[in-house]
């Protein structure tokens, strides 16, 4: 698995027009330190192959047999 | 002459009630005294709600009067925090963004309260949108200087304060366990589904949780009977029967098998607070329980699943806001809200995927148990200035993180968790365990923190503010 690149000034600046979230200069500044902890930490997401696995929105609670 | 019965349990104060050895209004009337006095110093409320409150104390006396009894709250004071709406009443979630924001109708959890005669006193303050665990506004009833947890941080420092007798938090990420921890009282967070979130504002659809904050296990069971049931207004809502969550309270762990994680939930805790939490699980083995190792699975996913799911829900949530009030959020709600605004759909997708593997990794790990059990939170309470813990091996871990760490598998995997006080640490601090159950295995896991609770009476103890 390939781990993104971290994040710099003009890539924050494109996600940013993107999610339609207007940040000047000095805030996009400010949160860069933040988005390149969290990609890090999300990166481990990827880090298995998933392959058919679903996603599960919420919790299920179908493994309830015993439920006392 | 009734202040002395806010030392009480709830469950204490409810046949003083039912007996009418005390007025439901005089009662109020010390609450409110209590809490006046203790404000300055601990700042648990946004606002109190006398007026409601009294009508409320009014109806009780008068239906105890005429025999009539609604059950374990009626008459009793206690609090919500200030994400549940109250018709007529604002829900600011301690946000200046939600300053205008008045609710038009009850939460769902506000109704089944009121309709078991609950005297709601006030709504207590939550880190901002329930986005954090340090609550800045509020002090930490053994020591104002350090945080009460959070996000539910007033309703901790209020119950364990003695100002009300049980008070409602969330949980998305540990949020009703962590205060609990930290304040020395008793937060239980039910398993996903089995407690409505209508009328709640919202931090994550899909990990968000709704729970009771007291002084005993019984208080918590006590209110769980009166929150637990199927609302359709809940997509996330479960339609499974709920319990009579009293039931089986006290008949102790003899039988009962409990895992004990040999990794994970010992990795990176206080020497001070992992000691405490294995003389609890000593009690409960020499009260009879049968004591498992286990491996907890995936436990490296854990937090990647939590903020990858939590991330991007609280950013839709606040959105339009913001867009348009980004300059009223504190600054570190604002730092998660935009950076979520940014994170790809298949992080969040994969989050999601990760759950469903996690899960049944959890499924298999509880085959045989009744239970699991490991500290609440790793450290006791900081200071209000510290963001980072130093670990001895040198790891430096953000204070959000070390908060959230052994409380986040409860709220991916939805199963239930019961934080509860067991010993007071350096400076006179409280420390607390959790025993998590499998799903809508409540009434199993309050029964063995009551096992333990009843030979340890350290909600007797009362803090110095």
């Amino acid at each position: 698995m390939t781990l993104r690149v971290p994040p710099d000034l003009a890539m924050l600046k494109a996600a940013c027009k993107m999610a339609d979230l207007p940040l000047d200069e000095n805030r996009l500044e400010q949160l860069l330190p933040a988005m390149t902890n969290f990609f890090q930490l999300l990166d481990a997401l990827h880090v298995k192959d998933l392959s058919e696995t679903p996603p599960s929105f919420a919790f299920q609670a179908h493994w309830t047999k015993h439920h006392d | 002459m009734t202040d002395h019965l806010l030392d009480q349990s709830l469950r204490e104060v409810a046949d003083s009630l039912r007996e009418r050895k005390v007025s439901p209004v005089d009662l109020l009337q010390a609450a409110l005294r209590r809490i006046r006095d203790q404000e300055p110093r601990l700042n648990a409320f946004v606002r109190l709600t006398e007026e409601r409150a009294h009508l409320a104390a009014l109806q009780a006396e008068r239906e105890l009067a005429a025999g009539i009894w609604r059950g374990e709250l009626h008459g009793v004071p206690i609090a919500v925090k200030d994400l549940y709406d109250c018709a007529g009443l604002p829900t600011s979630c301690s946000s200046k963004v939600r300053h205008d924001h008045l609710a038009t109708q009850d939460s769902a959890c506000v109704e089944r309260l009121s309709a078991a005669g609950a005297v709601i006193v006030g709504m207590t303050h939550t880190h901002e949108f329930a986005y954090g665990i340090m609550t800045p506004t509020t002090g930490n009833p053994w020591d104002v200087r350090r945080i009460p947890g959070g996000s539910s941080g007033g309703s901790g420092a209020t119950v364990a304060a003695r100002g009300c007798f049980m008070a409602m938090g969330t949980d998305t990420g540990g949020s009703i366990r962590i205060p609990a921890a930290v304040c020395g009282v008793v937060g239980l967070k039910p398993t996903f589904g089995r407690v409505s979130r209508h009328g709640i504002a919202s931090l994550s659809w899909s990990l968000d949780h709704a729970g009771p904050l007291a002084r005993t296990v019984g208080d918590c069971a006590a209110t769980l009977n009166v929150l637990a049931g199927y609302d359709p207004r809940d997509p996330g809502s479960a339609d499974v029967p709920a319990k009579d969550y009293l039931a089986e309270l006290e008949h102790g762990v003899r039988g009962i098998r409990l895992g004990v994680p040999r990794n994970f939930f010992f990795d990176h805790v206080d020497p001070e607070v992992e000691k405490m939490v294995r003389e609890v699980i000593s009690t409960l083995e020499t009260e009879g329980a049968e004591i498992i190792e286990v491996d907890i699975p995936m436990a490296d996913m854990i937090s990647p699943v939590e903020f990858g799911l939590c991330m991007p829900e609280a950013s839709a949530y606040h959105r339009d806001m913001i867009r348009t009030r980004a300059d009223l959020y504190e600054p570190d709600v604002r730092t998660f809200l935009e950076a979520g605004m940014l994170l790809p759909a298949v992080d969040y997708i994969a989050a999601q995927r990760q759950r469903t593997l996690i899960q049944r990794e959890w499924q298999k790990m509880f085959q045989g148990l009744d239970a699991i059990i490991g500290p609440s939170v790793p450290v006791l309470a900081t200071g209000r200035d510290e963001m980072t813990v130093n670990w001895p091996d040198g790891f430096e871990e953000p204070i959000s993180q070390v908060y959230v760490r052994l409380s986040a598998p409860a709220n991916v995997t939805g199963l239930p968790s019961v934080s509860v006080p067991c010993g007071f640490g350096q400076n006179h601090l409280p420390a607390g365990f959790q025993v998590i159950g499998r799903p809508f295995g409540e009434a199993r896991i309050l029964r063995i923190a009551r096992a333990y609770e009843r030979l340890f009476k350290w909600m007797s103890l009362k803090p110095p503010c």
